[in-house]
């Protein structure tokens, strides 16, 4: 352990870092088990983001097949270029783009379903809920619209949390390509749900 | 460059309203049990293949060299002992194509670099403890076995405990040794006694400091490629330009708790140097497994040892061909900054 390791674990002469990805990855080329700390790892948040794209019943299977397909490749993985998590969401994305008609089938079902709201309650209350639902259903429509690289990134940003760099490393392209597609879904979706609101 | 987080429309946060209309609930249980069980299938299979894969590289026996921070008190014996006899034979390993999975010198330095550049930044003045293995011939006088040593992050200052008496001294040579209370540094340890009381310093007898100081870390060249060359030019170390910089690396990772982005520097100049392999099972003085730079000059080899956990420094190795034992080398095993000298973490 270094130095700085101590400090930043509150100087304590034994504490223990746990293996970065990129180093667990690696030693997976070895002794394949290892890979099993990368599945322990990211599962819950890789499995969010495809049931959040495709609903939970399809990510079941999917976000296991996430983790097979970077076993698969991860000696082509290159810890120079990115990070083992945005190199997780790429993989997840290319899933995920197999079940593109299915994805706009959830969001127009979403948005069928955000329209429609359960609206006993009193007055306040129903109409801040018709409201929202409202919203939740222009939104879901406005999604299920998008084009699916724009999607991508939305979806990269929204429920991976990633940052520019992270999502072109993710997809394989500029960062500033990044920047535009972000702002112009980004765009279209606040036209969206403006246009809701002000309904 | 990081996503803006505010609303691209003043009062809706459509990120935020995108998140709550996907958000889920975590996966069953089952469901990732489930997944293991698949993924663990695929190891299986995976294992089978690197099993049927190529040999490895047969690992070479070597007697080796001296520490290099030692050497400005042993280069004299060190030449003398291999003029008398210890003979050149470098054992070559087998030939044939890399295993598919092999670790590159490439992808070493890339791992080792950005280990590296995750760490803090330490103060030059934070006093460091330090427990080493240290191997080395007995002959030379320098402590072999496990020795408890207190330096300063610029290793300015270093403190030991001999004869049950904490000692803090003084350098004059840049950095101090970790030699701990050997009888090879106490030589060299030069006691001054004045009105205001008695202090030590260190090297005085040795004369010209090493050629890279603490002081000098952040005037070194930026891009790998300049800093190999600089560091080659500068003579320190056995044999051509390319062990010369090896050496120095060397060097400067062991002797100071340095900044992080010279210490990744450090790690991908290596990368630059030309004869430059990796040792997919190296062993340090402890006997524990890693993997290593290392490069050849004559019947020497140097070694630096990281672990395969992290890929940070364990320690260093030195050895020259033909008889298979261990001349010196160190293994840290274990470094925390302390309030002071004398202090355990």
């Amino acid at each position: 352990m270094t130095v700085a390791s101590q400090l930043a674990s509150g100087g304590r002469g034994d504490a223990i870092r746990p293996a970065s990805d990129s180093a667990v990855i690696v030693d997976s080329l070895g002794c394949p088990e290892q890979f099993g700390e990368i599945y322990r790892r990211y599962f819950s948040e890789i499995y969010a983001y495809v049931a959040g794209r495709l609903g939970r019943d399809t990510a079941d299977d999917l976000a296991a097949e996430t983790f097979l397909a970077a076993f698969r490749r991860r000696r082509s993985f290159s810890p120079e270029r990115g990070g083992v998590r945005p190199w997780l969401y790429g993989i997840a994305t290319n899933v995920v783009a197999e079940y593109r008609r299915q994805e706009s089938r959830r969001y127009r079902a979403l948005a069928k379903v955000g329209a429609d709201p359960d609206v006993d309650g009193d007055e306040d209350r129903v109409v801040d809920r018709v409201s929202a639902a409202d919203q939740r259903g222009q939104l879901a429509a406005a999604l299920a619209r998008l084009p699916a690289r724009d999607r991508d990134v939305l979806m990269l940003v929204a429920l991976g949390d990633l940052s520019y760099a992270e999502v072109a490393f993710a997809l394989s392209i500029p960062e500033g390509t990044v920047g535009s597609r972000l702002t112009r879904v980004r765009r279209t979706l606040t036209r969206a749900l403006g246009a809701g609101l002000s309904t | 460059m990081n996503v803006r987080k505010e609303a691209a429309m003043p009062g809706i946060d459509d990120l935020e309203l995108v998140r709550d209309l996907l958000r889920v609930e975590p996966p069953h249980a089952a469901t990732t049990a489930r997944g293991q069980q698949r993924l663990a299938e695929l190891f299986g299979a995976d294992e089978e293949q690197v099993a049927a894969g190529p040999d490895r590289a047969v690992r070479t026996h070597w007697l080796r060299l001296p520490g290099r921070r030692w050497r400005p008190v042993l280069a004299a014996g060190l030449a003398a002992a291999i003029a008398a006899g210890f003979v050149a034979v470098q054992a070559v390993a087998p030939g044939g194509a890399l295993p598919a999975d092999a670790l590159t010198v490439g992808r070493l330095v890339k791992l080792a670099a950005a280990e590296a550049e995750l760490q803090a930044v330490v103060r030059p003045g934070q006093w460091v403890f330090w427990e080493k293995k240290l191997r080395s011939p007995t002959y030379f006088g320098l402590p072999n076995g496990i020795t408890d040593v207190w330096s300063t992050a610029d290793a300015r200052k270093v403190a030991y405990r001999r004869n049950g008496i904490l000692r803090v001294v003084r350098c004059t040579v840049d950095p101090c040794p970790h030699l701990g209370g050997g009888d090879a540094f106490a030589t060299h340890v030069t006691i001054h006694r004045s009105q205001k009381g008695t202090s030590e310093t260190f090297g005085a007898s040795l004369g010209k400091a090493h050629p890279v100081r603490y002081g000098q870390l952040g005037s070194l060249p930026r891009s790998p490629q300049a800093l190999e060359r600089y560091l080659a030019r500068l003579g320190y170390g056995p044999g051509g330009p390319a062990t010369r910089a090896f050496s120095l690396i060397d060097f400067l990772l062991t002797s100071y708790v340095m900044p992080p982005k010279l210490t990744a520097e450090l790690y991908r100049a290596l990368g630059d140097i030309p004869g430059v392999t990796v040792d997919e099972h190296a062993v340090d003085v402890a006997g524990r497994p890693g993997v290593g730079f290392k490069i050849s000059a004559g019947a020497a080899r140097y070694e630096i040892i990281l672990a395969r956990r992290d890929y940070r420094l364990m320690g260093d190795e030195n050895r020259v061909a033909g008889y298979g034992f261990s001349v010196s080398g160190e293994a840290i095993l274990r470094q925390a900054p302390v309030s002071g000298p004398g202090v355990l973490p």
